[in-house]
Formats: C-alpha cells, structure tokens, sequence
C-alpha cells in the first residue's frame, strides 16, 4: 500500500508508519485521541507547518490580514494541465476563478477556449465558465459544490471530454482504494461500469450513478471514497452534453 | 538571478558579465511580483535545514565578507 493515494489520509499514514497495511482507520477514535502507537498524534499537512515561519517572524495579526472571509492568509496555487503559465503561484484567498485561470495562467497552452477547472486535485469539482466568479475561498467553494482541496488547478480546453473526466475519477478511486470499506472499493468499480453505460448511451445509468455517487458521499470512510463523487457529479452536472447517448449529439 | 529557458549549451555562460538569457533578480519577474509569498517567501533564499533562519543567510553574507 505504501505509495498509494490514500497513505496520504492521515489514519493510513499512521497505519504506514506502524508498518501495517495502508487502510484507514474507523473514525473515532480520532488521532488526537488515539493516533500512532495508539497516543495522541496531531497529524498536519506540510504546508500548515511551512507556513509558521512568517508567522512567527511577523506575528499572527499580519498573515490574518491576508485573505477573504473565513480563508485567512495565502495559497500556494499549483497551476497545471492545458495553460500557457503553469507554475506554483501564492496568493492571498480572494481571487476569483476567472481572474486565476484567464489572467494568472493566461488562458489555455492550446489556444482554445477554457471548457473546464477541476481544483483542488483528483477528487475535486470541475467549474465550468459559468462559474469563474467565485472567489478562492474553502467557503465559497463549498457553497458551489466544490473545494479547495490541495489548490491544484488543472485546465481543460473545449476539446475535454467530461464523460471520460467522470470515468477517470472512479478508475482513479478503483486503482487507489485501499479496500476496507464498501462504498469505497466496489463503488468506485460499479461507477467505472456504469459510467460506461451511459457512454454507451444507456441514459437510465445516469440516475443510478448520481445513486451511487451519494452512497460513496455519506457511506465511505475517508475522503478517498467520500470525494470521487465531487469530479463525477460536477462533471454530469456542468456538462450534461458530455453524458447525452451519443445518437443525441451527433445530431 | 533568473535565467531561463536554458539549454545544456546556455550553462557555460552563465558565469561570464552578462548571459543572453538573462532575465533580471528573480524577485522582479512579474511572475513573482504579482504573488503574496508567505509561506514561500524564504523558499530558495534560506537553508532550509537551518533552525535559525534568516541567520543561516546572514552567516552566509558574513562569510562571503570574510573572504
């Protein structure tokens, strides 16, 4: 399991650095009670611990003054996929969408217009244009059905296509799962399979996977299950056409 | 100093007056002008394996003084 996706879910990590398997741990109990070795572990992600220095050196005051509602302080951006600018970019919460991937990454390496954002990383929503007014902020992109996640953007031109983003999540799920829960590891195959069903253009698959996508949502026991529905809903929501049976768009 | 995009050809002249390739103090690209570095802000300009931080880089200023 070592190297897997989910060794990064801090219970599996805990599990990792015992030397057993990579799976999770049912929550409670929760690591700050019961974490590695069974004492209490605070688990951080390293750019929580990167970012003390500043702190320190300027006080809390000054990072608090950086950012946007309950967002405080900057991001580092990991700007990726099809864009003329990709890089790491810190920058205050605030920014819209739009600003981030029309001005700061300068729009898409191909040329063509900008069909989709996932950010956050593999388990996060795709935006679709419509939605670029939203600012970078975990709260506002909670309220539009997405997150902040890691804030790794990746840019998609017109020629995505979002049926086979939506089929990647769930293979990704399927490949990464560490296999103790139920939702997590045969969901994530039953989504590759139906998926397919509605590429085959079998337009009763689409209830069954939003079905599935809640089931993984609430039933799974990390973000690893819970999230792969965030990429798959927001692309059957955002790009419907993506998913008409294929008679229907070729007309 | 920021130089950039280098080829394995551009490397020999990196230490002569000035490079054709040059792009000016890192610090002043736009790239970095329009960014808020704090959590990076240190990234490539300290030790990172100092614990006394800013003075790992001080220490280095004194040592190239020395000289």
């Amino acid at each position: 399991m070592r190297g897997a996706c989910v060794c990064g879910e801090e219970t599996s990590l805990l599990n990792s650095l015992e030397g057993t398997r990579g799976v999770v741990r049912a929550k409670p109990p929760l690591p700050a009670l019961q974490g590695f070795l069974g004492k209490p572990t605070v688990v951080n992600n390293v750019i929580s611990l990167a970012t003390i220095p500043v702190i320190f050196e300027k006080g809390a005051a000054f990072y608090k003054e950086f950012g946007l509602g309950r967002s405080r302080g900057t991001i580092p951006l990991q700007i990726a996929g099809n864009v003329r600018h990709g890089g790491l970019f810190e920058v205050a919460f605030g920014l819209t969408l739009g600003e981030i991937v029309d001005g700061i990454a300068g729009g898409t390496a191909t040329g063509r217009p900008v069909k989709a954002v996932q950010v956050g990383g593999p388990l996060g929503a795709y935006f679709p244009r419509s939605m670029f007014h939203v600012p970078f902020g975990y709260e506002e992109f909670a309220g539009a059905d997405g997150l902040v996640g890691h804030a790794g953007l990746v840019v998609f031109d017109d020629s995505a296509d979002m049926l086979k983003q939506a089929r990647f999540a769930m293979e990704f799920c399927a490949i990464e799962s560490c296999g103790k829960c139920t939702p997590c590891r045969i969901g994530a195959v039953r989504g590759v399979e139906t998926v397919d069903r509605i590429a085959r253009g079998d337009t009763a698959a689409i209830p069954l996977l939003t079905d599935l996508c809640n089931t993984m949502k609430a039933g799974s026991l990390c973000a690893l299950g819970g999230f792969t529905p965030y990429p798959v809903l927001s692309a059957l929501t955002h790009f419907p056409d993506d998913f008409a049976p294929m008679k229907e768009a070729a007309e | 100093m920021a130089f950039g995009p280098m080829d394995v050809a551009d490397v020999p002249g990196l230490f002569d007056a000035s490079h054709p390739k040059a792009l000016g103090l890192t610090d002043d690209l736009p790239w970095m002008k329009m960014q808020t570095r704090l959590t990076f802000a240190r990234c490539g300009v300290t030790d990172p394996l100092c614990l006394a931080g800013g003075l790992c880089l001080w220490r280095g200023n004194v040592a190239a003084e020395l000289a």
